[in-house]
Formats: C-alpha cells, structure tokens, sequence
C-alpha cells in the first residue's frame, strides 16, 4: 500500500507539466529541474476514509525536459534522478524506540514520451501523447518492503490534451487545458484513467504565471486483489483520487524562471492524505 | 558540487525524525492461574503477569501478597498459598515499578474437595479500529499440547497490507519484544483457527488479540478477552 500511495503522487507532477496540446517548435525546449517533497501521517484507506500510518517522507529531485523534435513532435522526460523515501522512529510515550526508521534513496521511475499536435491550424491546441513508464526505481527498499522509489512496473499511456488560450482582461494571458489518459500497467496492476483540466493566467506581460490544476485518477479495478502478499513484499492496488494543485511560475528573465506548488487531495483511496510541495528552476527557449 | 547538493538534500529530507505514539495504558497485573476452590491443609503456587506503561510485560521492583482472612488462608512473599481452614477468602497481589503501581484480587472459597482451576476457555470479540473491515467472535482454548484460537462465522476481514495477528497486553501502540506474534492473516471470512504450541504461551498470559498492519504500522483491530 505504501508504495502506490506514494507512487501515484510521484508520477503526478509529471502530468501535470506535460504542456497542454501545445507542442514546442523545431529545436526549442523547456526544462525544468524541481524537488518535490510530501510528509504524510495519514493516508486515505480503500473506504476513502483517513487513517494513521508512521510519518513518511518522500522526495524528489527530478529533471524534466521538453524538446521540439518537429513542430509537430514533442520529446518528454521527467527524471526523478535522485528519490528519497523514509519512514520516521515509532518511539512508545516511555521513550523506547519500538520501530526503527529506515530510508532509501536511489533513480525513481522515469517516464519518455512523445506528444504529436493534431490539427496544427486549429485556435484549439488538440495533442495526442504516448507515455511510456520505464520502472527504474526501488520497489522494494526498506526492511519489510515498504519503502520505493518505483512501483516495478512498466506502463503505458495514452493520453489526450485539447488548450486554448484566450485573453479575458486586457494584458492577463491566460489558458485552459483539458485532458483524459488510459494507463496500461503491467505486473498485476490495475489499469487507470486519468483526466482532468488545469488554468492559467499570466501578469505584467507573461512575467508571472498563476496555475490552478484539478486531477482524477480512477481505477478500472481489473488487476490483482488490493492487498496481496505478506511480510517484505506487499503491494497494494486500485488507487484512487481527485486532486488540486496550486503553482505559480517567475520569469526572471526572457528564458530563466523559478517556480513553485503546493497540491493536496480532495479525497482519496490508498492515497496518502497530505499535501505535497515543490520548488524548481526552468529554462523556457522559444 | 554534486556530493555537496546531495548533502543539503540529505539534511533537508533525509533526517529520520521521532514520532512519539499515544501508547500509554495504565499498568496492570493479572494474576494468570487463578482458581475456583482450593482444598484445604493444601498448597498452591499462584502465578502473576505485570505488565507496564505500554502493555509490555515487566518485572516489578516490589510485590506483595495478600491474604483476607490470615486464618483461612496464608500466602508468602513469593505466591505460594496455604489453606489452613475452611471458607471464603480474598487473594490480592500489588506490584510496583517505579511509580507504576498495580493490584488485584481474586476470591475463591476453601473446601474439603479438590483444588479446581478456572475454566480455561477465553473469549472475545474484535473491536474495529481501522477501516479495513475487521470483525467477529473468537475463543482460546488448551487441546492437548496445543493453545488454539478459533473465530467463528463472524469473522470478516476486507484486507490490508501486511497483517499480522499478535498476542498483546495493550490494545495500542506497537507490538514489543514481549508480545507474541502468531503470524500472518490471510483469513477474510468465516470459521478459522490458529494454533500455538503451548510451551511457547501461557493460556492467561495476554489479554488482547492485537491487528497490526507491519508496512504501515497502524492497529487494524483487536479483542479484548473477557475472561
């Protein structure tokens, strides 16, 4: 369990800067490179409702890279090159350590894809990406299992994004996008779909960026039983939720920006119940 | 450059902190071969579990027994009692530890027959204490050279992460050394045993049937015996 509930946020901030349907053009490129973090001593049970578990922590320092290969064509990469997972002591109201933290740290899984836009002189951008998960990460670390880096499956996804922008105050630039996924998991998971949509809107011409994201992960429930296995390899399936994330983006100059997310649930299933954070350092070329 | 990024990671994230769990219970001692009648112009050695501020079984500093009635029965420092004339009689035994105080008592009657023990069946029912479904009725009974556990039609269970079933003395906190951990649930529903060699328990000597999901370290459920 611990490892879906994790692994599904991790994956997350990878959707959620996919782009849109736009594409970059022809040698142009944005990357990014952010740490993500979540603390959480709760987690969301497969009723919904919220229990305790032993404080964990997880973060990530990934790399994340957008590059034109065709007006058309769109290369993506976000590389979680250096994952941390750690579970805090249990120590009992008399001071005795009754459970010894762990940690593990190592590359978490990664994910390519390409995105092709469809329709190229339409005012909608309509784009369709295919994204392949490649289960470099640890899905077993820990003494009992409990700690990943990866959920040690490799998926694959379809997914599709139709955005506009459109300007509703004049010299705020702002932008919707909405998009839906199938994922295909391997290993006895369930497969997924994802959809969701996301807004922006931007200040003092383009300098500042303000994002609202929503996000729906629904399991088909047609992989193994929830809870199987015992001892140091248990994994748990069928995770669920509905999510918000709140970003904001600085350009501090045409091409070099900061940025920064905080993102919660607003319910959840096998999910951890707490909010995760981000901060990170872009190269926007146009 | 790059040892000096992953050392500030490693202090930002990387500290593996203290969580201090609510796992404080009041401590307690159960005297765990307890009986109906004694004979009299008999002995018999009473036996005792203390068990401290987090349910695990502790020694204590001091312990005294205690006789109601000096006349019909006598007991010694270390729990061996004498029945010296028929009747009713109150047995207590307090412990100290620390300041962890705790006592009880029993009552039995002196007879001319033979000493009888307390019927050694046990039984319970799960309290549900995490969404995961857990319910049902349980006994615990001696059979041969065997202490076994047995859930009736009852019991249902909707699964969790790692699940084990552990013999406790505190219905909180995590299992101990001193804990006895009968092993891993895989049960859903329905009648089902478990079975543990009685050298390794004694029949009285734990309270609660403790839940515990090991991966996330959280109580599932747990069942006080009522006996």
């Amino acid at each position: 369990m611990r490892k879906l509930i994790f692994v599904s946020i991790i994956i997350l901030p990878f959707l959620s800067t996919a782009g849109g349907g736009w594409t970059k053009r022809k040698g142009k490129g944005y990357y990014k490179v952010s740490e993500w973090w979540i603390t959480a001593s709760k987690h969301f049970d497969n009723f919904g409702n919220t229990d305790r578990n032993a404080r964990t922590t997880i973060a990530n320092t990934t790399f994340y890279g957008e590059y034109g290969i065709t007006d058309r064509l769109t290369g993506v990469l976000f590389f979680p090159f250096f994952s941390h997972s750690h579970f805090d002591n249990q120590i009992s109201s008399t001071g005795q350590v009754r459970v010894k933290g762990e940690q593990v740290n190592g590359i978490g899984d990664t994910d390519l894809a390409i995105k092709y836009r469809l329709f190229p002189k339409s005012k909608f951008a309509i784009a369709t990406s295919l994204v392949l998960g490649i289960p470099l990460g640890n899905d077993s670390g820990g003494s009992q299992g409990q700690l990943q880096t990866g959920d040690g499956e490799f998926n694959q996804m379809i997914r599709a994004d139709i955005s506009r922008s459109f300007s509703l105050i004049n010299g705020v630039g702002t932008y919707a996008n909405i998009y839906a996924s199938i994922n295909n998991r391997s290993n006895g998971f369930s497969d997924e779909m994802r959809f969701g949509g996301e807004i922006g809107a931007s200040l003092f011409k383009g300098k500042f960026w303000f994002i609202y994201r929503l996000d729906v992960l629904e399991s088909l429930q047609n992989g193994n039983e929830t809870f199987e296995g015992q001892g140091a390899t248990v994994f748990a399936n069928n995770t669920e939720f509905v999510s918000y994330t709140y970003e904001a983006a600085y350009y501090i100059s045409d091409k070099w920006g900061v940025s920064a997310a905080y993102g919660s649930a607003f319910s959840g299933k096998l999910i951890a119940a707490a909010p995760s954070y981000s901060v990170g350092v872009f190269l926007d070329i146009k | 450059m790059r040892w000096s990024y992953l050392l500030i990671l490693s202090a930002l994230f990387g500290c593996i902190g203290d969580e201090i769990l609510d796992d404080e219970v009041s401590p307690k001692i159960r005297i765990i071969n307890p009986i109906e009648t004694m004979e009299v112009n008999t002995s018999y050695q009473f036996e005792y579990i203390f068990t401290d501020l987090i349910g695990d079984q502790a020694i204590p500093s001091s312990i005294i027994w205690q006789s109601s009635d000096m006349n019909i029965l006598t007991v010694n420092s270390s729990g061996l009692a004498e029945a010296t004339s028929l009747g009713q009689v109150e047995l207590t035994v307090s412990a100290v530890l620390d300041e962890q105080m705790a006592d009880t008592t029993i009552r039995f009657e002196v007879t001319m027959d033979q000493t009888t023990v307390k019927e050694n069946e046990r039984k319970g029912s799960i309290h549900p204490s995490s969404s995961y479904g857990l319910a049902g009725d349980f006994s615990m009974y001696e059979e041969g050279d065997e202490i076994v556990i047995e859930f009736d039609e009852t019991y249902n269970f909707n699964g969790a992460p790692g699940p084990y079933l552990y013999l406790r003395n505190s219905a909180t906190g995590v299992p101990g050394d001193t804990d006895y951990e009968i092993g891993f649930v895989s049960a859903k529903s329905g009648i089902h045993t478990y079975r543990i060699p009685k050298n390794e328990v004694d029949i009285n000597e734990y309270t609660v049937l403790y839940y515990y999901c090991k991966p996330f370290e959280i109580r599932l459920g747990y069942g006080e015996f009522e006996n």
